[in-house]
C-alpha cells in the first residue's frame, strides 16, 4: 500500500470495502438460498418419499385385488379347481392351467403370474422375460401364512436384475388348493409412472442388493451413469438422506428400503433423488441480477473513486510539482481552481507560503549582503564584489576607511543616531569617490577605486569632504576618517589578502598625519609578528609564563586592605617582560582575550581560596574586556569555578572599563546584570577617561567607581583635577556608589582624597603590584601596624 | 384301573401327540372320545371314526338321510360325516340363490342355481373328503366326510365325539380335521374297546390358521 499512488489506494480501499460488503451480502444470500433450498428439497424429498411409498403400496393393493379377483373367478376356478383335487396332475391339465393363467395375465396386464401347488412347486407360470423356471421366486411359508390370514400378501423381489412387486393369494376351491402369485415389474416405465405422480420433478432408481453389493434394476435417469453411480456410491444401509454429485449436478438423495431381503433374497431399495441445481435454478436469475448490479456498482465505484481521487490528487500533484519548483528557486504561483473545498484552501495557503518564502528569501539575500544598522552593503557583499573585480579588472585599489573617535561619538550620540551617522559617512564617501561603499566593521568602510593613479587625490577629496560636519538629527557632528590603500594586482591577487593588506595599511594610517597610507610589506610583517605574539600568549597561558601581580586597595575608614586587584604579568622566556599594553589591546582585537580572562578568573579564584584557607580574607578583583562582556556564558562559568573552590561570589570582584561597556551597551548590560545577580561585585574601571555619561551610570549594576589614575597622579598640584575628583566622588556617593582612586603615589593625594571622602585607595604609595606571597607579608605588616596604631592611640 | 391309567400316561410321554384314557364303561353302547389339540384346546369339527379290526356284521347299518343347509350364506353344519351312499339334501333357507359345488375327488358336483326352499339331493357314493363351496358366496365352506365304516362322529364344540352303539373289540381310531397339520395323513391309533369302555381322548396336531366359514359381513349379500 505504501508505494501506491493515492488514487490507486483510494480506489482499492473503496473497492475492498464494497467487495467485502457485497461479498457478505452474496454469502448471506447464497447461504440462505442454499440452506432454504436444501431444507425445501429435503422436505419435498421426504414428502415425495411418502407419496412414493404410498404409490407403491397402492399398486400392490391394486395388484392384490386383481389376484383375488382371479382366485375367485368362477370360470378360472372351474377349470383349475378339479385339476388340483386330482391325485396326479395330467399334462393336458397342466397345459390348460398354463394357458388359462397366460390369458388371465394378459387380461390384467401383469408381468408375472405363477401358480404354485400347496407344496410351493410351480405348476404354471406366465413369466415374460424370465424363461428359466428356476429363477422364479420361491414363496416362503411366512408369506403364505400371511396370504392365508389376510387373503393377500405382498413382497418385492429381485429376479435376474429385474425387480417385481409380487402379490400372493390363496386359490380356494373352496379349500386352498393352490397359490397364485402376480407380479409387476418396477421397470423404467413403472418408475416414470411413479415419477409422473410425484409433486416434484424427482428421479427414481430401483436397486437390489446381493452379495456383490447394490445394483441398478431400473431408473428414470440415463441408465449407464446411474449404474456407475450406484456401483460407486451406494454401499451403506438404506433409509438415509445424503447429497452427492451425479451427472455433474448436485443431487439430494433418499435411499429407501422397499423389501428387506430374507435369507438369500435380495434387499430391494429405491433411490429417490432431486437435482439441487434444478432446485436452485429459480435463484440463478436472482444471482445473475445481483451479480449484474454488483458489477455495475463496482464500475461506478471505480469511476467515482477515481474521480474523487483525481479531484484530490491532481491538485496535490500540482502542489508537489510546485514544491519542487520552489526548491529550485522558481516562485511562480500555483493555478487555483475556484471553490470552497479544502484543496482550494490548501492551494491558497500554498500560494501565500510561496509569497512569504519569496519575500523572506529576498530579505535574507538583502541582509546577507547589507548591514542591518545602516542599510549599506556589508563585508559579504564586498567580498563578492572584490572577487568579481579580481577577475574582470586589470588593476584597482582597495581602500579601507576608518571613522576616528567613533567610541567617543557613541558616548555622545545614542545608538540609532550613531547608525545614522555611519550611514551618512558611508554615503558621503561613496558620493565623493563615486563608488559602492561597503561597511567592513563597526567603524570601517571598504571600497574599490578603479583609477589607481588618482588614488591619493581621491584620498584628499574624501578627507576634505569630512570638513563639513554631519547633521545627525539636528546635531552637527564632526568626524574624520583614516584610509589604508592596497593595489591589485601589485600587492596581492588574492581578495582576502587584499583586504588584510588594506587593514594593515590602515594601521599605519592611524598614526599618519596625511590620514592615509599605502600598504607596504613591513606593515604586514608587524601584523604577522603580533599574530605570532598571540599564539605565544596562548602557549604562555598553558605554561607558567603568565602570572598575576596583586595590588592592594586600602579602605580609608578602617585603614585595612580589603581587596586586591589582580594584574597580568607576562615574562616571556624569549621576549622578556611583555607589557600588558603590548598584548592586551591586540588580544582584544583577535579575541584571544577570552583565553586570558578564563585563565585570570580561575587563577584569581584559586588564589583567593588559597588565602582564605590561610585566614586571609581579601576580595580579588579581575579586569574584564569588552569581548568578555559579550559572553553570556561568563556568569555561569564563574559560578562553576566558585563552586569548585567553595568560594562565595562576594570574594570575587570584576572591573570593567567604560569603553568595554559602550562597545555594545545593551548586551554588556545584560551580562553585567547577570553577574551582579549572582552576587559578584562590579566596579567601573578608569572612570573619567571616556565620554562618561551620567545617565547610563545609574543603569549599571555596579557598586564601585574607580577614578582613573590620570586625575589622581597629579592631584595635589592640579586645581582642575581636584575639582573633577571631588565632584566625581560626590556624584558617585549620591548615586550610592563607593569610590576608589588609583594612582595614589604621595601623602598629599592620600590626604586630599581622604578629605574628599574617597572610600578606597590604590597606588604605589600604598603598595606596588606584588606577587601573592608578598601580599601576604604586606597584609601581615599592615595588621601589625594597625595593632600598634591602636595601641598608640590607646596610649594617647 | 389306577395302575392302567398311569401306564397310559407313560405312553403319552413317549408319543407326544397321543393321549387317551379309557374310563370304566358301564355299557359298551355309550362311548365318547374327547379330541384335543396340541395347543391345549379342544378340536371342534374333528371327525372321529372307529374302524373295526374284526369281522363286523353290523355294517349294514341303515344310512341316515342328512342335511347340509344353507342359511345366512353359511353352510350348516361346517363338518358333516356320512356313510357312503348316503343321500345328502342341500336345503336353501336363504332368500337368495346358491350354487354349491365340489371339485373333490370323492364327489365332484355342482348344484346349479337354486332358490329358497329348494332342496337338492346328492348321494355320496365314494369315501373321502368333499369340500363344499358356493360359486356365489366365497365365504361359504363346508366339509363332508364320507366313510364306509359304521362308527363315526363329529366332535362338538367341547371336542367330544359321542358314539351310541359300539361293540367291544379292537378298532383303529382315526381322526380327521379340516385343519389338521398333515392334510394327507389322518390321526390313527389302534384301540381296544371293552364293555366297560365309556370314554377316551386323543390329541391331534392342528395348524395355527383354521379353516372356517366366515359369516358374511353385514349386508354383504343382501
Amino acid at each position: 500500500m505504501a508505494g501506491l499512488r493515492f488514487q490507486t489506494k483510494l480506489t482499492l480501499v473503496f473497492l475492498a470495502l464494497f467487495l467485502s460488503v457485497q461479498g457478505a451480502l452474496l454469502l448471506a444470500f447464497y447461504n440462505t438460498v442454499t440452506t432454504n433450498v436444501g431444507e425445501q428439497v429435503e422436505d419435498q424429498l421426504g414428502a415425495s418419499t411418502r407419496v412414493f411409498e404410498q404409490i407403491i403400496a397402492e399398486r400392490i393393493i391394486a395388484l392384490g385385488e386383481k389376484a383375488q379377483v382371479l382366485a375367485r373367478d368362477d370360470g378360472f376356478r372351474s377349470v383349475i379347481g378339479p385339476v388340483f383335487y386330482s391325485e396326479v396332475i395330467e399334462s393336458v391339465d397342466k397345459a390348460t392351467v398354463q394357458s388359462a393363467l397366460e390369458n388371465f395375465s394378459r387380461r390384467i396386464d401383469s408381468d408375472l403370474a405363477i401358480i404354485y401347488d400347496l407344496e410351493s412347486n410351480v405348476v404354471a407360470a406366465s413369466s415374460g422375460a424370465i424363461t428359466d423356471i428356476q429363477q422364479l421366486p420361491t414363496i416362503s411359508g411366512e408369506l403364505k401364512a400371511q396370504a392365508d390370514n389376510d387373503g393377500v400378501a405382498s413382497t418385492i423381489v429381485a429376479i435376474n436384475g429385474h425387480i417385481f412387486e409380487l402379490v400372493l393369494v390363496p386359490f380356494k376351491a373352496p379349500d386352498i388348493i393352490a397359490w397364485i402369485a402376480l407380479g409387476i415389474e418396477f421397470d423404467s416405465a413403472a418408475a416414470e409412472q411413479i415419477k409422473a405422480l410425484s409433486p416434484i420433478e424427482l428421479d427414481i432408481a430401483f436397486l437390489y442388493q446381493n452379495q456383490t453389493g447394490y445394483h441398478l434394476a431400473s431408473t428414470t435417469s440415463v441408465r449407464a451413469p446411474m449404474e456407475a453411480f450406484v456401483r460407486d456410491h451406494i454401499h451403506h444401509d438404506t433409509d438415509t438422506l445424503f447429497r452427492r454429485s451425479f451427472g455433474e449436478q448436485d443431487h439430494m438423495f433418499r435411499h429407501i428400503t422397499l423389501e428387506k431381503g430374507r435369507g438369500s433374497d435380495a434387499t430391494v431399495s429405491a433411490l429417490v433423488y432431486f437435482s439441487m441445481d434444478q432446485a436452485l435454478e429459480p435463484y440463478f436469475a436472482v444471482a445473475i441480477a445481483l451479480s449484474g448490479v454488483m458489477l455495475i456498482g463496482m464500475i461506478l465505484l471505480v469511476i467515482g473513486s477515481m474521480a474523487i481521487a483525481n479531484g484530490i490528487s491532481k491538485p496535490l500533484r500540482d502542489l508537489a510539482t510546485a514544491s519542487q519548483r520552489i526548491a529550485s528557486g522558481d516562485y511562480t504561483e500555483v493555478a487555483c481552481a475556484d471553490g470552497n473545498d479544502e484543496i482550494t484552501e490548501l492551494t491558497t495557503s500554498f500560494n501565500l507560503m510561496i509569497e512569504a518564502v519569496e519575500e523572506r528569501e529576498q530579505r535574507i539575500v538583502f541582509q546577507s549582503n547589507h548591514d542591518v544598522e545602516t542599510g549599506l552593503p556589508n563585508r559579504n557583499f564586498f567580498e563578492s564584489q572584490l572577487k568579481q573585480a579580481v577577475v574582470k579588472r586589470p588593476e584597482f585599489v582597495v581602500v579601507v576607511a576608518e571613522v576616528q573617535q567613533l567610541l567617543d561619538l557613541r558616548s555622545v550620540l545614542n545608538h540609532t543616531r550613531v547608525n545614522d551617522l555611519i550611514a551618512s559617512i558611508g554615503k558621503r564617501i561613496g558620493n565623493t569617490a563615486n563608488t559602492q561603499v561597503s561597511r567592513l566593521s563597526t567603524e570601517a568602510f571598504i571600497f574599490i577605486l578603479d583609477d589607481v593613479s588618482h588614488c591619493e587625490v581621491m584620498a584628499s577629496l574624501i578627507s576634505n569632504a569630512f570638513l563639513t560636519p554631519f547633521d545627525v538629527n539636528g546635531i552637527a557632528v564632526d568626524a574624520s576618517v583614516k584610509m589604508g590603500f592596497t593595489r591589485f594586482p601589485m600587492d596581492s591577487q588574492d581578495p582576502l589578502k587584499l583586504m588584510q593588506y588594506a587593514n594593515s595599511a590602515l594601521d599605519q594610517a592611524r598614526n599618519s598625519a596625511k590620514g592615509y597610507a599605502w600598504y607596504v610589506e613591513s606593515n604586514s610583517q608587524e601584523f604577522m609578528s603580533r599574530l605570532t605574539l598571540m599564539s605565544e600568549l596562548r602557549e604562555a597561558l598553558d605554561g607558567d609564563e603568565i602570572k598575576f601581580a596583586y595590588q592592594p586597595k586600602r579602605d580609608i575608614a578602617s585603614g585595612k586592605t580589603v581587596s586586591v586587584e589582580a594584574l597580568v604579568r607576562w615574562i616571556s622566556p624569549s621576549r622578556g617582560f611583555v607589557s600588558p599594553d603590548e598584548f592586551i589591546p591586540f588580544a582584544e582585537r583577535t579575541g584571544d582575550i577570552k583565553h586570558l580572562t578564563k585563565w585570570g578568573i580561575r587563577q584569581a579564584i584559586k588564589q583567593c581560596a588559597e588565602w582564605r584557607s590561610k585566614g586571609i580574607n581579601v576580595v580579588v578583583a579581575v579586569n574584564l574586556s569588552a569581548v568578555d562582556l559579550m559572553n553570556r556564558d561568563l556568569p555561569g562559568e564563574i559560578m562553576v569555578l566558585l563552586q569548585e573552590y567553595d568560594l562565595r561570589p562576594a570574594s570575587l570582584a570584576l572591573e570593567v572599563t567604560e569603553s568595554a561597556i559602550m562597545h555594545d551597551m545593551n548586551r554588556a548590560l545584560e551580562v553585567l546584570n547577570m553577574l551582579s545577580a549572582v552576587g559578584l561585585k562590579l566596579s567601573i574601571d578608569d572612570y573619567g577617561t571616556g565620554y562618561s555619561s551620567l545617565s547610563y551610570l545609574k543603569k549599571l549594576p555596579v557598586s564601585e567607581l574607580k577614578i582613573d589614575k590620570a586625575f589622581v597622579l597629579n592631584l595635589a598640584n592640579s586645581e582642575e583635577d581636584k575639582i573633577l575628583v571631588r565632584s566625581t566622588i560626590e556624584l558617585a556617593h549620591n548615586l550610592g556608589l563607593k569610590v576608589i582612586a588609583e594612582g595614589v603615589e604621595d601623602q598629599a593625594s592620600v590626604d586630599l582624597l581622604t578629605e574628599y571622602g574617597c572610600d578606597t585607595l590604590q597606588g604605589y604609595f600604598i603598595c606596588r603590584p606584588v606577587p601573592a606571597n608578598e601580599i601576604e607579608e604586606f597584609l601581615a605588616i599592615e595588621a601589625r601596624d594597625a595593632t600598634e596604631t591602636t595601641e598608640t592611640s590607646d596610649d594617647a | 384301573m389306577i395302575n392302567r391309567y398311569f401306564k397310559i400316561r407313560t405312553l403319552q410321554v413317549v408319543f407326544l401327540n397321543l393321549f387317551f384314557s379309557v374310563a370304566l364303561p358301564t355299557h359298551a353302547d355309550d362311548f365318547q372320545v374327547t379330541v384335543k389339540d396340541t395347543q391345549g384346546g379342544v378340536s371342534h369339527h374333528a371327525v372321529v371314526e372307529l374302524q373295526p379290526l374284526f369281522d363286523d356284521d353290523w355294517s349294514d347299518v341303515t344310512p341316515v338321510v342328512s342335511q347340509m343347509k344353507q342359511q345366512d350364506a353359511l353352510f350348516t353344519p361346517f363338518v358333516m360325516a356320512v356313510q357312503t351312499n348316503t343321500p345328502v339334501s342341500f336345503p336353501n333357507l336363504d332368500e337368495f340363490r346358491h350354487q354349491v359345488y365340489s371339485y373333490s375327488k370323492a364327489k365332484k358336483f355342482e348344484l346349479r342355481l337354486y332358490g329358497k326352499d329348494e332342496s337338492k339331493k346328492v348321494v355320496f357314493d365314494k369315501r373321502g373328503i368333499v369340500s363344499l363351496g358356493c360359486n356365489i358366496h366365497d365365504n361359504m365352506l363346508a366339509y363332508i366326510y364320507v366313510t364306509d365304516g359304521p362308527y363315526f362322529a363329529v366332535a362338538d364344540s367341547k371336542g367330544i365325539a359321542e358314539f351310541s352303539t359300539v361293540r367291544p373289540g379292537k378298532y383303529q381310531l382315526s381322526i380327521w380335521h379340516p385343519d389338521q397339520k398333515n392334510r394327507r395323513q389322518n390321526y390313527t391309533q389302534p384301540v381296544t374297546i371293552t364293555a366297560d369302555s365309556i370314554e377316551m381322548s386323543a390329541t391331534i396336531e392342528l395348524r395355527s390358521i383354521r379353516r372356517k366359514q366366515r359369516p358374511p359381513e353385514s349386508d354383504e349379500y343382501q
